[in-house]
């Protein structure tokens, strides 16, 4: 069975500003999704993971490699069909920036509608009312402007609004990192319910480890514009074998009585993609990198127990195309 | 006695809807050597109790702040401005969100840090430079001689706040309000940044402030938390008292919708409902609309913190009956 969607060797370079160099921003990315998966991309400010979600739509500009989306090329001149354009839709982090301030729901709602001619004047009432309900509005909010909703209820017009046109799949960047916690949990449940009851594929790119780990199946870690690591969630989080996931998952402030910080925290910053080391582009941060590392990166991913990583450390194992 | 004794603070706002109180009658203590963690979601009244006590927030905006805020014997809300000024910067640090919005531009990183030393302490410009680069240092900046000489904008977050805090207890304070210090970094920077505060209060008996909507964060950090919702205190007591055992609907609510704690594919147990505006808040426990357990008396009249424990408190009259109780 092939994927809903498939991404290869998918490469956003700009030119950096004053001229001066490249900035790799996503440096050769395998992935791939199914029709009602989710996948989660995490990583830290930087690493790539929003431009990538925006590569895959289309709204930035990708200088190589493909998108298919079920089998159909997207980056190919007029590939973003308006049929691709309906079915793959985006939720955005700042839920109050990403609605018409002055237009309420049902003006909202019916726009999307309207545009991709969806319903019919007559129709149009019970559609937006429909919509409404599968997000979790309830219809009084009908007639609220959008600029006196909560921050929760924004987000769910947003998702509404990607259900609106019949969305196959979502691009969700940080879609609750901006949500108070009491509200995080209803707007998780809500993508968790939409996921399996519209078989809905989900990336869903998140900096919160523990978000991803409930969400999502599969996972994929960024680093400076490349996928490291990549697996199911459960066992990436169980026993991360990169040492960059290694670190990373032994950062989160653990909800537990005896948690504490943890006593030799990652040094340094992750670079500038302006300024991508020499060698593995991790090297200078890693605890356990060795010569090899310092003189070129891996040539591509290897496989360790059914996950792909990118490191050197596992040059022992079976290796796959391309990168993790 | 305790470092800061904060008895019935409340804020009153002037907005153009009325007057909203954002701050009804909050009480807590912080210990020398302690981080207490202050732990709320927007317009719980976390920042608001901390800006209102150091006289941070716009005169024209609060129409009343009123209780006490015994700081080392003096209070701190009837203070006039002179006395707090000497207080700032060099008993009493404070440290932000933000850190590029509380550093000057202009100004070389050194020269900021060195600020307090020659204000607080009459440090000649020379002196104060040499220790600002000694404090550099010991915030974890590599090559502080040169990070002296260096403009904010050179610097990456984690650094910027490195030396937010660098300046903030340049003159050895006694307590550090930090208002959500790490939300704007990366985890493995946050890790960093809150390992530092813990080495700074383990090496000079520094009290915390931690104001943070994160339950992670004061887990690993905090020794003891108070939790805030709606301008009230919902809940206090010592940090593994709180995860283990909490007592209130809406401390066991939000510790139970924690994605890291769930199980993958069941449903998050979440609080139902929306925060209340401040400008329409309920009658009885600010909390009741959302909480699964709400009966009459929650509806009305004032709900009380009392004591549940050793060290304690919360405010829900069915505390009892819901011992073992799901949120």
């Amino acid at each position: 069975m092939s994927a809903l969607l498939e991404v290869r060797g998918l490469e956003v370079r700009y030119r950096a500003r004053g001229g001066k160099g490249q900035v790799y921003a996503v440096n050769g990315v395998d992935l791939a999704i199914e029709a009602g998966e989710s996948l989660g991309l995490v990583g830290e400010s930087g690493c790539g993971k929003s431009t990538l979600g925006r590569a895959i739509l289309a709204l930035t500009p990708a200088t190589a490699g493909s998108v298919q989306f079920r089998g159909a090329e997207i980056l190919a001149k007029n590939g973003a069909s308006a049929d691709y354009r309906r079915k793959a839709q985006m939720v955005f982090q700042d839920p109050f920036a990403a609605l018409n301030p002055r237009m309420t729901v049902f003006e909202t709602l019916a726009e999307v509608l309207k545009v991709h001619r969806l319903a019919q004047p007559a129709t149009m009432p019970a559609k937006v009312l429909d919509l409404m309900a599968q997000a979790g509005l309830s219809p009084e909010l009908a007639h609220r402007k959008a600029r006196t909703l909560s921050g929760g209820q924004c987000q769910r017009v947003g998702i509404a609004r990607a259900l609106a046109v019949g969305a196959e799949l979502i691009i969700a960047d940080e879609p609750v990192s901006a949500l108070d916690v009491s509200i995080q949990a209803q707007i998780l449940n809500l993508f968790s319910r939409l996921q399996q009851e519209r078989k809905l594929a989900i990336l869903f790119i998140s900096h919160d480890l523990g978000v991803v780990r409930y969400l999502c199946r599969r996972v994929a870690v960024m680093y400076l514009g490349r996928i490291i690591e990549q697996g199911a969630a459960e066992a990436v989080f169980a026993a991360p074998l990169h040492p960059y996931t290694q670190s990373l998952a032994a950062a989160i402030p653990k909800m537990e009585a005896d948690a504490t910080v943890s006593g030799a925290p990652l040094g340094g910053e992750p670079p500038s993609p302006q300024n991508i080391p020499a060698g593995c582009p991790f090297h200078p941060r890693c605890p356990q990198a060795m010569d090899i590392c310092r003189v070129g990166a891996p040539p591509s991913a290897y496989e360790v127990e059914g996950r792909r990583v990118w490191c050197h450390l596992y040059a022992s194992h079976h290796q796959v195309q391309g990168a993790a | 006695m305790a470092l800061l004794d904060v008895q019935d603070l409340t804020v009153e706002f002037g907005t153009r809807a009325g007057t909203v109180r954002a701050v009804d009658r909050v009480s807590f203590a912080v210990d020398k050597g302690e981080i207490m963690g202050l732990v709320g979601e927007s317009g719980s009244g976390k920042t608001v109790s901390c800006r209102a006590m150091l006289h941070l927030l716009p005169a024209w905006q609060v129409r009343r702040a009123s209780g006490r805020a015994m700081f080392d014997g003096q209070d701190l809300l009837t203070m006039d401005d002179a006395g707090l000024r000497d207080l700032h910067g060099r008993r009493i640090g404070m440290i932000f969100q933000n850190p590029a919005s509380h550093l000057d531009p202009l100004m070389t990183i050194g020269r900021q840090v060195a600020e307090p030393l020659i204000y607080h302490q009459g440090l000649g410009a020379k002196e104060a430079r040499a220790e600002a680069i000694e404090l550099l240092r010991q915030v974890g900046i590599p090559d502080p001689k040169r990070a002296a000489d260096a403009y904010p904008h050179q610097f990456s977050g984690g650094m910027k706040q490195r030396a937010v805090i660098a300046g903030a207890v340049a003159c050895r304070p006694d307590l550090l309000v930090a208002d959500e210090p790490t939300t704007a970094l990366d985890v493995t920077v946050q890790a960093q940044i809150l390992r530092l505060l813990l080495d700074l209060r383990d090496r000079t008996g520094l009290a915390i402030i931690l104001i943070t909507h994160d339950l992670g964060v004061v887990a690993s950090t905090c020794d003891a938390v108070t939790v805030m919702y709606a301008g009230r205190i919902m809940e206090r007591a010592p940090k593994q008292e709180l995860i283990r055992a909490p007592r209130h609907p809406y401390t066991k609510g939000i510790i139970r919708s924690q994605p890291s704690r769930a199980e993958p594919g069941r449903p998050l147990d979440s609080i139902e409902g929306q925060l209340p505006a401040l400008t329409s808040l309920p009658e009885g426990c600010r909390f009741n609309p959302r909480c699964a357990h709400a009966i009459a008396p929650c509806r009305s009249g004032e709900i009380p913190l009392e004591p549940v424990g050793a060290d304690h408190d919360a405010a829900c009259i069915r505390w009892r009956e819901l011992q073992g109780a799901a949120a």
